[in-house]
């Protein structure tokens, strides 16, 4: 009885103590808006319900591959958003910019947003190595993440699908 | 009663008081970081962050998000990054900090990729250029996001994160997060332990509660200054006496210290000191000198108190010397105050390629307890080996002289190994070894003698692919033992096993082995034959199923023995089944079942067990 007694005092005394310290207000895991939930390379897209998906994902390209796809999807979006992908190439230059393009323009409350860009690749026109991608959401770069491509390479800006 | 009643009641308030305490509030914080969003992966010791403001290398800086691998030792800063010191206002795409050192690099995406160090200069004396990264950082940080967070067994969101400088993660307005779902709320909160020991000053490194220990605490005093002073001291307390089945001591503390100083490169000097409360201590103090690259001296003083007997004081001397292709040499002595000795020599050496030649001597002269009398030994040993491409050669003495009681052992020893010969391109090898022995006992005039003589024939065959999917391998194995008193034993055994690969990842595989073995004595032959054949069945898919399933059958009595089953099953997220089942044929009763479920975490795996045998149910936190 003693036993329990000295158990249910330490339990009143460590609460008692922590008061100062600890508080019930419970909250849900932050979710905050326009969050980059995955940024990857893949060959294919393949359309799904509502929902574009990436298929085929890998981060080694060569060169007879004939396109690279850089596929994003960004949770929690409540307004009009722009996106823009940068493609920079094993030298480190920009070879493409897409420049803005605006997402969700009628502000709709959407949990998830898929977009994708596609860089063509043209034999012979530049160099193998590690290239870079860029996402911006509203001018602010937001993901970024490299490729390898291997043998020759080539690139030549065309319209893209986002 | 009533005091361990007390005692309890103290322990587990101070202990919740000291977690939800900032346990360590000196230390230099490498950075504190507030964002709109900060969370925690304690599984995965990372920090996530989006519109988030921190200061560093002497900048306020502000960027749309932020990512930190304590692991790796680096952060990220990116999405229009503005670095603000005074007047000067830098922009940038990313930043890159080493948090060793702390190292700056900005990085700009515009017609190329250009990559800046933060300028020392600027920076004022907190930063520093060299070294830092030249291109942007790669696959450390693609691995941190808001999911991977949020799927930690265990994680946190906190208004405010700060990092020490040994590494450890506070929080404040922090939330605690059991797989994502929210748990408890703390004001401040000491979120992770630390990568190593603290560098300087005090901290609680462990309190915890456990049903069979009792209540632990740990606590531990640290200083150390690069190259010249490092000392750690470590508290460890066990409070017992509330609880229930208690048999052994009530309370235990530990003291443990250990310092070293470095005078200079060849020159050091330590202190180590233990204590433990059931009496027992020891203090010791060494001096080491490196004379040369090829050879240090060192010398110590200890006093050791155990429980029980009278303390003893040692002062010691251990010289190496490397000399070489000459061989290398250490030699070592102990005196002890009361007269007692220990002195020891090690030579090591190879030569001519093939050879090498190993020497070691030892002499003792401890008491025999608390009595008057010593104990006194030499021992002696000498190794000289050959080896070659085909096969290999050794020759030991072993003399050990007991010259108190005036014994002698002295062994000889002749080893010969046939390298394994290769036949039909591979597809058959052979082994042939054989050991030697004699040893002479000596005492008081009388000599008794002894020696055996044991060789080993063993034969393998190469997995042999029969089929598509059937594979075969065969090994035999034979030996002979003899010994001077004439007991002779002729053991002799074939192990055969095939696989059946049904599809990827399921197969089965067949065991089938016979041993006998004979002993012969004059005329009689007595001896044992076993056979075993077993069963097993392996599926493994990706990573959901991981499993085997045995049944062994004696073939000799026609009936079978035992199966045993090793189930791993992944069920959800991260969480996994695994279940180790023993059933007995004989006795129609299943033996044990060990049940576990596991949360594979990160840096730690959480644990369920149920054990049949003891019939227990554990939880456990298991540090990876």
């Amino acid at each position: 009885m003693t036993r329990t007694r000295a158990v249910g005092a330490a339990l009143v005394l460590a609460a008692a103590g922590a008061a100062a310290c600890i508080s019930f207000d419970i909250r849900r895991f932050p979710e905050p808006e326009d969050s980059v939930a995955s940024f990857l390379f893949c060959r294919e897209v393949e359309s799904g319900d509502d929902l574009i998906r990436p298929a085929g994902e890998t981060s080694e390209f060569a060169a007879a591959d004939g396109r690279v796809i850089s596929f994003a999807s960004v949770r929690n979006v409540v307004k009009s958003i722009r996106l823009r992908w940068k493609w920079y190439d094993a030298a480190k230059t920009l070879v493409r910019d897409t420049g803005d393009v605006e997402v969700n323009t009628e502000a709709k409350n959407l949990e998830v947003v898929t977009a994708y860009d596609v860089l063509p690749l043209e034999p012979g026109k530049s160099g193998p190595g590690s290239w870079t991608t860029l996402l911006f959401i509203d001018g602010r770069l937001a993901a970024r993440k490299s490729f390898i491509l291997s043998g020759d390479g080539g690139h030549t800006p065309r319209a893209s699908g986002t | 009663m009533k005091g361990r009643a007390f005692a309890l009641t103290g322990w587990v308030a101070v202990g919740f008081l000291l977690l939800a305490a900032p346990a360590l509030p000196a230390e230099k914080r490498l950075f504190v970081v507030q964002g709109e969003t900060l969370v925690y992966s304690y599984d995965h010791n990372q920090i996530y962050g989006e519109k988030v403001a921190f200061e560093a290398l002497g900048y306020k800086v502000t960027a749309s998000y932020f990512k930190v691998d304590i692991p790796s030792r680096q952060a990220l800063a990116y999405g229009s990054v503005t670095l603000a010191k005074d007047a000067e206002k830098l922009e940038a795409d990313e930043l890159v900090l080493s948090l060793e050192g702390m190292i700056g690099t900005l990085i700009r995406y515009g017609p190329t990729i250009e990559t800046t160090p933060l300028d020392a200069g600027a920076a004022g004396t907190e930063g520093r250029i060299e070294g830092g990264p030249t291109t942007a950082p790669g696959g450390v940080f693609d691995g941190i996001n808001l999911d991977k967070i949020k799927k930690s067994f265990l994680s946190f969101s906190a208004r405010t994160i700060s990092l020490t400088e040994s590494y450890e993660v506070l929080g404040e307005g922090v939330t605690l997060y059991l797989e994502g779902l929210e748990s408890m709320g703390f004001k401040r909160f000491r979120l992770s332990d630390g990568v190593g020991p603290r560098r300087n000053g005090f901290a609680i490194n462990r309190i915890w509660y456990n049903k069979t220990q009792g209540l632990i605490g740990r606590a531990s005093y640290s200083i150390e200054k690069t190259n010249k002073v490092a000392s750690l001291t470590q508290l460890n307390y066990e409070e017992r006496s509330f609880l229930k089945e208690n048999y052994g001591i009530e309370r235990q503390v530990d003291l443990l210290t250990s310092t070293t100083l470095t005078f200079n490169e060849t020159l050091r000097m330590g202190f180590t000191g233990n204590y433990n409360s059931s009496s027992q201590w020891n203090v010791q103090t060494w001096i080491g000198k490196t004379w040369s690259p090829a050879f240090s001296t060192q010398f110590d003083f200890s006093y050791n108190k155990p429980v029980g007997f009278r303390g003893e004081a040692w002062l010691g001397l251990q010289s190496q010397l490397s000399a070489g292709k000459w061989g290398n040499l250490a030699v070592q002595g102990r005196y002890e105050l009361r007269n007692q000795a220990v002195a020891g020599l090690n030579y090591g050496a190879s030569f001519l390629n093939h050879f090498s030649l190993n020497l070691q001597s030892y002499y003792s002269r401890v008491k025999i307890g608390d009595s008057r009398d010593f104990a006194e030994i030499f021992t002696g040993g000498l190794n000289l080996s050959y080896s070659s491409r085909l096969f290999n050669l050794g020759t030991d003495y072993f003399l050990n002289y007991d010259l108190f009681g005036g014994q002698v052992l002295s062994q000889p020893q002749l080893r010969i190994g046939l390298n394994p010969i290769v036949f039909y391109g591979g597809l058959l090898s052979v082994n042939l070894n054989n050991i030697a022995l004699y040893s002479q006992i000596g005492r008081e005039g009388l000599a008794e003698r002894s020696f055996s003589d044991n060789a080993v024939l063993s034969l393998a065959i190469q997995p042999v692919e029969l089929f598509k999917d059937l594979r075969l391998n065969l090994n035999l194995a034979l030996e002979q033992f003899v010994e001077r008193e004439g007991r002779n034993f002729t053991t002799g055994g074939i192990v055969f096993n095939a696989v059946r690969t049904i599809r990827e990842g399921i197969s089965v595989e067949a065991y089938y082995s016979l041993s006998s073995r004979r002993r012969t004595r004059g005329w009689l032959i007595e001896g044992t034959t076993g056979q075993d054949l077993s069963l097993v069945a392996r599926a493994m898919v990706g990573e959901a199923v991981n499993s085997w399933v045995s049944v062994s059958y004696d073939a000799k009595n026609a009936q079978l023995r035992h199966s045993f089953a090793d189930l791993s099953f992944k069920v959800v997220r991260n969480w996994s089944l695994h279940a180790i089942l023993n059933y007995d044929f004989f006795l129609k009763k299943l033996n044990n079942i060990d049940l576990y479920i596991v949360r594979e975490a990160g840096r730690l795996q959480f644990r369920l067990i149920w054990r049949s045998l003891s019939r227990q149910f554990l939880v456990e936190f298991v540090p990876r």
